[in-house]
């Protein structure tokens, strides 16, 4: 690699810039001396800080002087230029640009030939990976070793005022270093202002990636064991340094050594974040691991207004506004979802927004399809609220904040780099133009358009209309949170030793139930229901879920992916939420998929449906993994071109003991470390890598982490078991597990608990024996046992298939709700809080029409803690304003396309001629 | 013990009703007394008697002796249904999902009206038998995928052969309507292009076959007449020539509003007899779809909503709303695979807590199904004249919580043994093993 960045680095600079820069060469001999004065315009020194008329003295390539007219001589060696009636500012900054973008490669769009996609995306994915395999951790690439700047992006940067870019490395996940550089039309390596400037970092798989990672808990897992590994290598470095002999010289890896600042907090790792869930989750990484962190994205920001607050972070913001798709027929309009109809509406109100709420930005050109939209967007936050000032700093001050560049750049001061933009008017007032642009003092006219391309900023209207809005309320929120509620005359299943409470009470205070049973006196304030001729039941728990994961729920490509964790990837936004919520469910076990054998770590979470990310979770709740045998991690089931060991149920058995093995030596090797690190006098040895995978491993052994393990066949099941006794460890559920009446006394026997469908079989060969009695036959056996969903459509009816288990097993029906409620709180370890409802567990619970087993029972009310997240007749009352609002939003995208269509088209508008030098 | 108990329990209306073995011949004649017959075709008759008689229905009222030839099976606490009819479903045609040698779906290329799903029912599929102990006696079985998927046929869930278990073939000819919904957003697979030339390419295809299959029927009546050349067969064209004659229905599977609306259009324009098969949006369009008579088979009430802002009980209450509107609705399971049409009931009850008139709930499931598939003569309601296929339940059928204790076909009462009950049965007995158990192999 490393001989071939030199010859890269000069093709890259040299061919695109292939014509001598006209001012430069002007400037001759003693260029570098020459001095000029700009004069009689209004200047803005700072935003916020105007001169009119102001004078600039601008002496090699720096800011001299700068002041208004009266006090600020003219040396008089100085070229004076006439900028009366123009507006000088400094240039912009854009803090992040993609290095693709520099080089003109166009965005990827999706391909007019069919043909050229055969097979599954899946193997299109691996055949490509394999033709070019392309790292996703590249921390010791620079972006500056490749950049090429195409002469038409830089001049259509400058047109828009920009002086100067931070260029962002376009692939894999740890990116590699960016940099700043100018766009001047000096060559190549003097356009750099630092040819390292922060790591990035895009918490995310590459879209067509088929190795490690494929999903975003992928990414944030790669990420963090970079960090690690980065902290560890320095530390082995030392270690070995101090004495090297005797020790294994620790290995050099580019990418972790590269990582070395960043990890030690030195270096800025820039996160780009698509949304605003990838900005919270990359905030949590940068946090948990102290990196000192910038973000570019927040686009939606205002949908987590307050978490994105509360994570205060030094926001790179894009105005790439969502914009509505012309549509060919009405029908279509459906399938535009509301939340995206929504941030058409709102987005352009989200910088004003993100300001309310304390949080400094700059602006970039990020995520916008054209560049030359950027005016017309801040014009656009602008009439949202976004005050100019602030604008102007969100492109010079801010971003030179961001950038490190204060000191250099951002302002008109002297001493600084004479970056300047001479405007017609105002900065992104719809009819200013850019006269001219000084790059590092060099005086810039834009070249004439070509093209005759249409200038979306002349199509929009005149006179700005201010439309300034409060930010919104958060899209969903707890129907009601009173400090308590009791529900009066109801039939409550408590899933505890009272069993059925006919005509009782029960009694939530402050989140917890106080009490159950008949003639409860509630405190004052407490919410009343009538609960006559209603059930009562527990909120329904659901031991095996994929709702609300953000990406794909499962890291499939290696066997064993035991460090990565749901955790990282919930999604609050999942509609799933509500839905479930609306059949009674408020708990969840949500899980990796079954990809692999040792899969990634659970997340169990409580379904608080209009909270951030982090209100889901279970706190509290024991930590989990996922496991999975058979047909799944040996990929039965369809064809890789690249296959992957194991291939056979002997292979799936077999990593998973060596996993267990690995672990062992692990944490032998840290106790090892430890006890000679402890030896006084003699020098450290080379501390042990840490490996989360490993280390999530080492914890199942520890007890301190539970095994879910997706199962299907008896052979399967009992081998897991045994493998699990060898190393000491009890299984926590087995899931799925449909041939585990076969071996239900081996379970029972094990301790652990069976977790899976009621009547689902022959979707494939493993599941040939299953049978509806399956579950009643394994409690028959001593076995806890419980039904589960797997879907986000079962999930919202789990009390239904708690009366299969009356149907099939003739039990009884507390029995058989306890399938739902108690015992999967039973088995996730969760039952001291949920479950049942006793005195002292958590207010969750569900009111219901009738019967929760009889089908045509269905949930009127369901709370979490003592809060209600769904209410059926405030569902039906909300209704008619939603549609309205959706009908609402339709007629506005709609009046925005026939807007974009009806504008003005200038063609070749011939940019406004440049202000008159004079001798 | 208690084990012992609880399995006598599952299986103690068998013993009630008496498990007649498959060879045994058809009882010339015998009646159920005492249990409430649900008809389908008119109102419930608590503690009736059905009297059936060489397979067909003879007499049902109630409070009527019965005859004295006849074995009486007492059917009191108990309810009797015509067999649950799924009018759509893989039935025989798709075993496990997951394994290819399994399935005999979809045939190959895009219009394939000759795929006769008759033809290739396996009636030794294990999931016939425990269709059976469900209640679904009977069943249309569907060829799936393409654009014309093949042709439908109305078939008894127990025969020798294809033969004896055919009810009518053709029943219908299935078509999957084009995906009309266009991928706009950076990372669909292909251009929006090139969707819409693979959407049109698709309409024209369905559209040509059916115009091409009518004047192919044109063509071929007019052989033999003076001056007419013999016209070539053309076995696609043939079988589609009784749906552009109108007599058997053309099921359209579709889901989105625009689907639907374009697939009416198409049928009246072309004068055909129009199902619409899924319908998640049907209740979109419900008073256009009840002013052109187009019956919808809802098979979605237990599906997640299209959207994601749309109403959660949108799938639960769309059988209800068409309904309402005077929709025929006909309810359906095991569209794509047949292992659960057992839960065909959950869905109808489902869509009744949602809306749907309770007391057109059973025939939903019975008799308009087979009227659908052209059987309603002979099938799908307690009425005399009509095949004694029955089933008795010992709750009501919209409660998910009771079994199927008796089941009749032509007359004859089924085994309800299956696979699963088997393999209940199997390790139900399984000896409970000793405490510790012997490790018979080291630790590797």
């Amino acid at each position: 690699m490393g001989t071939l960045r030199l010859p890269l680095l000069l093709a890259g600079l040299l061919v695109l810039d292939p014509s001598p820069p006209a001012a430069a060469a002007a400037d001759g001999p003693g260029g570098d001396r020459l001095a000029y004065a700009l004069t009689g315009g209004r200047v803005i020194l700072a935003p916020g800080h105007v001169v009119d008329p102001g004078v600039v003295i601008v002496r090699g390539g720096v800011i001299e002087a700068a002041g208004p007219a009266g006090t600020t001589a003219v040396p008089p060696d100085a070229r004076v230029v006439d900028a009366k009636g123009r507006v000088v500012h400094a240039a912009f900054i854009d803090a992040c640009v993609s290095a693709d973008r520099l080089a003109g490669k166009p965005p990827r769009k999706p391909p007019d030939d069919e043909e050229s996609a055969g097979g599954t995306r899946r193997e299109r994915r691996v055949r490509a990976a394999m033709a070019h395999p392309s790292p996703a951790n590249r921390a010791e690439e620079r972006v500056i070793d490749s950049l090429a700047i195409k002469d038409d992006v830089a001049d259509a940067y400058r047109r828009l005022g920009f002086a100067v870019v931070a260029a962002a490395p376009p692939e894999g996940v740890l990116r590699g270093a960016g940099a700043i550089v100018s766009l001047s039309e000096a060559a190549g390596p003097s356009r750099i202002l630092e040819a390292q400037s922060g790591q990035y970092v895009v918490l995310e798989p590459e879209p067509d990636a088929a190795d490690y990672p494929v999903s975003k808990m992928g990414a944030v897992a790669l990420t963090r064991q970079a960090i690690l590994d980065a902290r560890w290598w320095r530390a082995a470095e030392a270690a070995y340094a101090a004495k090297p002999t005797g020790q294994a010289r620790p290995r050099f890896v580019p990418a972790t050594a590269a990582l070395v600042p960043a990890a030690e907090g030195r270096e800025t790792v820039v996160f780009e974040t698509g949304d605003v869930l990838a900005l919270l989750r990359a905030a949590r990484v940068a946090r948990e691991m102290n990196l000192k962190a910038r973000y570019v994205g927040g686009g939606d920001a205002y949908r987590l207004l307050t978490e994105v607050a509360a994570a205060k972070p030094d926001l790179v913001l894009p105005v790439a506004f969502p914009q509505p798709d012309r549509l060919d027929r009405e029908e279509e309009w459906l399938d535009v979802p509301l939340s995206r109809l929504r941030a058409i509406d709102r987005a352009p109100s989200n910088p004003r927004w993100l300001k309310d709420a304390g949080i400094e930005f700059s602006l970039t050109t990020d995520g916008l399809d054209d560049p030359k939209d950027f005016p017309a967007r801040v014009r656009e936050a602008r009439e949202r609220g976004l005050a100019q000032d602030d604008a102007l700093a969100a492109v010079t001050t801010i971003p030179a904040r961001q950038l490190g560049l204060a000191d250099r750049l951002g302002t008109i001061a002297p001493g600084k780099i004479a970056d300047l933009v001479v405007e017609t008017g105002e900065p992104f007032d719809e009819k200013s133009r850019v006269a001219e642009i000084w790059v590092d003092g060099v005086r810039i006219e834009p070249r004439p358009e070509m093209g005759g391309k249409k200038d979306e900023a002349a199509a929009s209207p005149a006179a700005p209309r201010m439309d300034v809005r409060p930010a919104p309320a958060r899209e969903a929120a707890p129907v009601a949170a009173p400090s308590a509620v009791v529900v009066r005359g109801a039939t409550i299943w408590t899933q505890g030793p009272s069993g059925i409470l006919e005509n009782a009470d029960i009694l939530v205070v402050g989140g917890k139930v106080a009490a159950v049973g008949k003639g409860l006196t509630a405190p004052a304030g407490a919410v009343e229901l009538d609960g006559r001729g209603k059930h009562v039941t527990p909120g329904i728990i659901d031991a095996h879920s994929h709702s609300a994961v953000d990406g794909d729920v499962n890291e499939g490509t290696h066997n064993v992916t035991a460090e990565v964790r749901i955790r990282d990837v919930i999604d609050p936004f999942d509609v799933a939420i509500y839905r479930e919520l609306a059949g009674g469910t408020t708990v969840a076990n949500v899980l990796h998929g079954s990809a692999n054998s040792i899969g990634g770590q659970n997340q169990i979470v409580k379904w608080r449906w209009g909270g951030g990310p982090d209100e889901m979770l279970f706190v509290g709740a024991p930590e989990g993994i996922k496991f999975a045998l058979g047909e799944n991690p040996k990929q039965s089931n369809w064809s890789s071109p690249r296959p992957r060991y194991p291939r056979t149920r002997m292979g799936v058995a077999e990593s998973i003991r060596a996993s267990f093995q690995a672990a062992q030596e692990y944490r032998q090797r840290q106790a090892e470390y430890k006890k000679a690190a402890a030896v006084k006098g003699a020098p450290p040895p080379i501390p042990p890598a840490p490996d989360l995978q490993l280390e999530a491993i080492a914890e199942i052994l520890e007890g301190k982490r539970q095994i879910h393990c997706h199962s299907y066949r008896k052979d399967e099941i009992l081998q897991m078991l045994r493998s699990a006794e060898e190393f000491g460890v009890r299984v926590a559920t087995l899931q799925h597990v449909l041939e585990g009446y076969k071996v239900a006394d081996e379970i029972a026997r094990h301790g652990a608990g069976a977790s899976g469908f009621s009547d689902w079989w022959a979707y494939k060969y493993e599941v040939i024996d299953a049978i509806p009695y399956a579950f009643p036959l394994m409690r028959e056996r001593g076995v806890v046992v419980s039904y589960n969903s797997d879907s986000d459509e079962l999930a919202r009816r789990l009390n239904f298939e708690a009366s299969k288990a009356v149907k099939y097993g003739r039990l009884a029906p507390a029995d058989a709700l306890a399938f739902v409620t108690s015992n999967p709180a039973k088995q996730l370890g969760i039952a001291a809080r949920v479950g049942s409802l006793e005195a002292g567990k958590d207010g969750d619970f569900v009111v219901w029409s009738g019967d929760p087993l009889d089908t045509s029972s269905m949930a009127l009310e369901t709370w979490i803690e003592g809060k209600k997240y769904f209410d059926r007749s405030a569902d039906l009352a909300a209704r008619p304003a939603l549609d309205a609002e959706r009908a609402a939003l339709v007629e506005r995208a709609k009046a925005k396309l026939d807007k974009g269509k009806a504008g003005p088209e200038t063609k070749g508008e011939k940019p406004p001629a440049p202000a008159v030098e004079q001798p | 013990m208690r084990r012992l108990a609880a399995a006598a329990l599952v299986f103690a209306p068998l013993l009630v009703f008496g498990r007649a073995p498959e060879a045994a011949p058809v009882p010339r004649a015998f009646s159920i007394v005492g249990a409430t017959i649900h008809t389908a075709s008119g109102p419930d008759i608590p503690n009736g008697t059905i009297v059936v008689r060489d397979g067909k229905i003879v007499s049902v009222a109630a409070g009527v002796a019965a005859p004295a030839d006849a074995p009486v099976v007492d059917g009191r606490g108990k309810h009797v249904y015509p067999s649950l009819f799924p009018p759509l479903t893989a039935l025989g045609l798709k075993e496990i999902s997951a394994v290819r040698s399994t399935i005999d779906q979809s045939e190959i290329g895009e219009i394939n009206p000759d795929a006769r799903a008759s033809l290739a029912v396996n009636f030794d599929s294990e999931l016939l038998p425990v269709a059976r102990s469900g209640g679904v006696l009977v069943a249309g079985i569907t060829p799936a995928g393409g654009i014309v998927a093949g042709t439908v046929a109305a078939m008894r869930l127990e025969g020798w052969t294809r033969e004896d278990a055919t009810l009518r073939d053709p029943a219908a000819v299935t078509v999957y309507w084009p995906e009309l919904a266009l991928d706009r957003s950076p990372t669909a697979t292909v251009s929006v292009k090139a969707q819409e030339k693979r959407r049109d390419a698709a309409l024209e295809k369905l559209k040509n076959a059916f115009r091409d299959a009518r004047g192919y029927a044109a063509a071929r009546g007019a052989d033999g007449k003076a001056g007419v050349p013999r016209h070539a067969v053309d076995p696609k064209l043939a079988a589609l020539v009784p749906a552009v004659e109108g007599r058997v229905p053309v099921v359209v599977a579709a889901n989105e509003l625009a689907q639907i609306r374009d697939a009416v259009r198409w049928a009246q324009e072309e004068s055909l007899k129009v199902v619409i098969w899924g319908g998640a949006d049907a209740w979109r369009m419900a008073d256009e779809l009840a002013k052109a008579g187009v019956p919808v088979v809802v098979d979605s009430p237990l599906d997640l909503p299209r959207r994601g802002d749309e109403p959660y009980d949108t799938a639960f209450a769309n059988a209800g709303k068409l309904a309402q509107a005077g929709v025929r609705v006909v309810f359906n399971e095991g569209g794509d695979d047949g292992s659960n049409v057992r839960n065909l009931p959950h869905l109808a009850a489902t869509a009744v807590t949602f809306g749907f008139p309770r007391e057109k709930a059973v025939a939903a499931m019975t008799l308009e199904p087979a009227r659908l598939l052209g059987v309603g003569d002979r099938l799908g309601s307690i009425e005399p004249g009509k095949d004694a296929t029955l089933i008795v339940t010992d709750g009501d059928i919209l409660d998910l919580r009771s079994r199927v204790v008796a089941a009749y076909l032509d007359g004859r009462a089924l085994d309800l043994t299956d696979r699963q009950k088997r393999l209940y049965e199997r390790y139900r007995m399984r000896p409970t093993p000793a405490a510790a158990p012997a490790r018979p192999t080291e630790k590797p």
